[in-house]
């Protein structure tokens, strides 16, 4: 396996303000995934992180919806850094 | 035009509006009928339904308002009703709200819709909010690729309401074409899609299509697995079960068809400036960790403040009218008709003045939370207060209403309207009976300080850590039980800002409150008959009355916490109002021989002295310490009031959810109230 990948994948609760992302993986019961993609996280899709305290839930911005996200769940939500905007 | 005419159905037309939350669902809905509106709750759910009729070139259409849901998924109550309502109910015509200026993510539904085939427009709403974020959106483009009718609106300002009625005339029954290209995915799901459908052929309901079936059983939909369970003999089921993906990813792949399909169409007709996040530096002081919790103090002070002044202000102002009027009843009918003069002065009069008071605090509070929630605040408060309230299980959008049961707990069980997921407000609504209302807090402050002078600080710590630590048991307990699976964690869309619409607001307050002092007012006058009734007959008095038969026959009981009858019966008047048990501990203590029935008693004491001297010495030396301990514990977890009983019915419309918490209380009364004598006699001797 590609060990940098490994390193550049991390759970969202782990990135920095300011810090866009693309979602690889989802993980949880069935029931928050599908909660979860019916809000527009999927994988592939883009996002900010516009706020994340490193405690409590974080703000984050999904091409054009602010989301707020509970720790738990962003935990949960595996991504991967880029230099990326919306389409 | 003739195919509209001949799939136009006989009699009356049915359109149902559907879209996500915050999209402008309810303002299109309450333009669209107008006062016309009718609110009831879905068979056998829990959950608000409104129904409302208008009437276009003489023909009527019934509108049938949905819940607003993200999706056509059984990932809750809601979605199953929309998701159900849809396919069962056949409407002619179904008008899904989508807000222009997020269109990725409010075109979703429409994407689940599509597959459906249902007869369907779309309400473009919130274009005002696009211009101003600088999206231009082509409409030509947009309604082709779309392929039904689009119209766009601002619905807060009336605009293209007339519109949208032409539209729903016009479209009413006509099907939507399947368009084979919505939705599915390709690659290898494709594949599994088609043979997913073979085998489920023949075995799929009339009333669904045969397309989205397999799409939602690709995406391990839990209803529609079971539906399909249930059509299926057992070898046949698991061959379908077999192809199942099981790992999420399934439902991956058909979100991002649906979300392929949303980028495409947006690709070909808008136009972005510039597709940047807008943040106010109001908004950073709000989602602020510091100012934030701050701003939010202040906010929930403030409304809390103003309501409590200007309910105060009314009590005050109707005192006087209301001892005319008593004064007035006993004047012309106190001799003719005792006994109606006597219901009248001492329960129907003494229990609306009380009602007045509290239901201005209530309203106040409806009042100020639909402001807040109106112009976008209220989200931004419930992120900052979810890193405290997610501590006990409890979501941020509780706070609020939980704080407002320090004024009424009435107006915490209402205000949890707010709270969309049903689960989550189910539990914010039984649990907003731990907080002290102010009844409970006077009576509570009057023991503590006659029995525990000097200790009296010990046990207002002690009862408030009672209290967190039964709020945190209540939250698990029912997480384990009656709400067990229960989605707990927070994905919480932040919508826009927006000026305060006061229309809307005033609108939806007024309905909302008129309707529940009609539902549950009736539940609460039946209460107060039967409480007047028993608290008066046989004798006029309450010292002898069927209540004290009652206490005394429930004595056995009450020496398990260490009260006599005389106590126990208090702690029942409680049900009543909290700071009516301190009146019934004078009366029941013979401490003020007065005649009468509780709630007239009630009427004299609208401002209670009774927590004098003599009083106090005088109960001092009839109740012992630990007896007076289990009393404060047992009515800090009593049973809500009677009226708070009847919000949480009119709340939750479930028998078996209000009887329940009733058992619930009464449970937590009784164990706390024999814990705290048993603490009580290690540490007092009297
Ligand atoms: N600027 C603008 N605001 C709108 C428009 N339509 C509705 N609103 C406002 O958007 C907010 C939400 O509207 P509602 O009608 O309550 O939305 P809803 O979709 O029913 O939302 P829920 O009641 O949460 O399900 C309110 O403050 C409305 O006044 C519009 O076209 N433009």
């Amino acid at each position: 396996m590609n060990m940098k990948a490994v390193n550049e994948d991390m759970s969202l609760d782990r990135m920095k303000s300011g810090s866009w992302a693309v979602i690889q993986s989802i993980s949880g019961d069935k029931k928050f995934v599908r909660r979860a993609a019916g809000r527009g996280f999927t994988p592939e899709a883009a996002l900010l992180v516009i706020q994340n305290f490193g405690i409590g839930p974080l703000i984050v911005f999904l091409c054009d919806t602010q989301v707020a996200l509970g720790r738990g769940e962003a935990k949960k939500i595996i991504v991967r850094r880029q230099q990326h905007e919306c389409e | 035009m003739s195919a509209n005419e001949l799939s136009r159905p006989a009699g009356e037309i049915t359109v149902a509006i559907a879209g996500q939350p915050n999209t402008g669902k309810s303002t299109v809905f309450n333009f669209l009928t107008g006062s016309n509106q009718h609110v009831g709750n879905w068979p056998g759910i829990t959950v608000e339904k409104k129904e409302g009729r208008f009437v276009r070139d003489g023909i009527s259409y019934r509108v049938v308002d949905l819940p607003g849901t993200y999706s056509l998924s059984a990932n809750s109550k809601e979605e199953m009703i929309a998701r159900d309502f849809v396919i069962k109910q056949a409407p002619d015509l179904i008008v899904v709200v989508v807000d222009a200026s997020q269109l990725t993510r409010s075109l979703y539904l429409v994407a689940e819709m599509m597959s459906l085939g249902a007869p369907m427009i779309l309400a473009l709403n919130m274009m005002d909010v696009a211009e101003k974020k600088g999206l231009a959106i082509d409409l030509g483009a947009f309604e082709k690729s779309i392929g039904v009718p689009v119209v766009p609106m601002t619905a807060s300002k009336r605009i293209g309401i007339d519109v949208l009625s032409e539209s729903i005339a016009k479209r009413a029954g006509v099907r939507t074409p399947l368009l084979e290209t919505c939705c599915n995915p390709d690659g290898e799901y494709a594949d599994l899609l088609q043979r997913l459908q073979n085998t489920i052929k023949g075995y799929v309901p009339e009333d669904y299509r045969i397309g989205w079936v397999a799409q939602k059983l690709l995406e391990e939909d839990s209803g529609m697995i079971d539906l399909m369970q249930k059509q299926m003999d057992e070898q046949k089921w698991q061959s379908v079960r077999k192809m199942l993906p099981d790992d999420n990813r399934g439902a991956f792949a058909v979100a991002r068809a649906r979300y392929d399909w949303i980028h495409n169409i947006l690709a070909n007709s808008v136009v972005r400036e510039k597709n940047e996040v807008h943040r106010s530096l109001f908004d950073k002081v709000a989602t602020n960790l510091l100012s934030g919790t701050i701003l939010g103090m202040v906010v929930t002070l403030t409304g809390f403040v103003l309501a409590v002044i200007i309910a105060f202000g009314c009590v005050v102002m109707i005192h006087p009218l209301a001892a005319n009027g008593i004064q007035m009843v006993q004047n012309t009918a106190g001799q003719s008709l005792p006994l109606l003069a006597d219901f009248i002065a001492q329960g129907v009069i003494p229990a609306l003045s009380m009602i007045f008071g509290v239901s201005v605090f209530i309203f106040g509070i409806m009042l100020f939370t639909s402001f807040l929630e109106d112009i976008g605040y209220l989200p931004r408060m419930a992120y900052i207060a979810d890193m405290f309230m997610s501590r006990i299980g409890l979501p941020g959008k509780s706070f609020m209403p939980l704080f407002m049961g320090f004024g009424c707990n009435i107006a915490s069980v209402m205000g949890c309207r707010v709270i969309e997921s049903t689960r989550q407000r189910f539990k914010t609504i039984i649990i907003a009976s731990h907080v002290p209302c102010p009844g409970v807090m006077v009576t509570i402050a009057f023991m503590i300080g006659i029995f525990f002078g000097p200790v009296a600080p010990v046990i207002v710590v002690a009862a408030t850590v009672a209290l967190l630590v039964q709020t945190y048991i209540t939250s698990r307990l029912l997480d384990h039980t009656v709400l067990r699976g229960a989605e707990t964690g927070m994905i919480m869309e932040l919508p826009p800002y927006h000026m305060p619409n006061w229309q809307t607001i005033w609108a939806h307050v007024w309905r909302r409150f008129t309707s529940f002092v009609q539902k549950a007012g009736s539940l609460i006058a039946f209460i107060i008959a039967v409480i007047w009734a028993l608290s008066y007959f046989p004798n006029g008095n309450m010292v002898d009355s069927y209540l004290a038969v009652v206490g005394k026959a429930f004595e056995p009981l009450g020496m398990l916490m260490g009260m006599d009858w005389r106590l126990l019966t208090c702690l029942f008047v409680a049900f009543f109002s909290k700071e009516a048990a301190l009146i019934a501990i004078a009366v029941l203590y013979g401490i003020q021989i007065e005649e009468g029935a509780l709630t007239g008693l009630m009427m004299d004491n609208i401002f209670p002295e009774v927590g004098n001297d003599a009083v106090g010495r005088f109960l001092a030396g009839n109740v012992s310490r630990p007896s007076a301990l289990a009393f404060i514990f047992a009515l800090l977890f009593s049973i809500p009031c009677y009226a708070t009983v009847g919000a949480i019915y009119y709340e939750t419309k479930s028998l078996k959810w209000t009887i329940g918490s009733a058992i619930y209380y009464t449970t937590l009364s009784l164990v706390w109230g024999i814990a705290a004598y048993h603490v009580g006699l290690l540490f007092f001797t009297s």
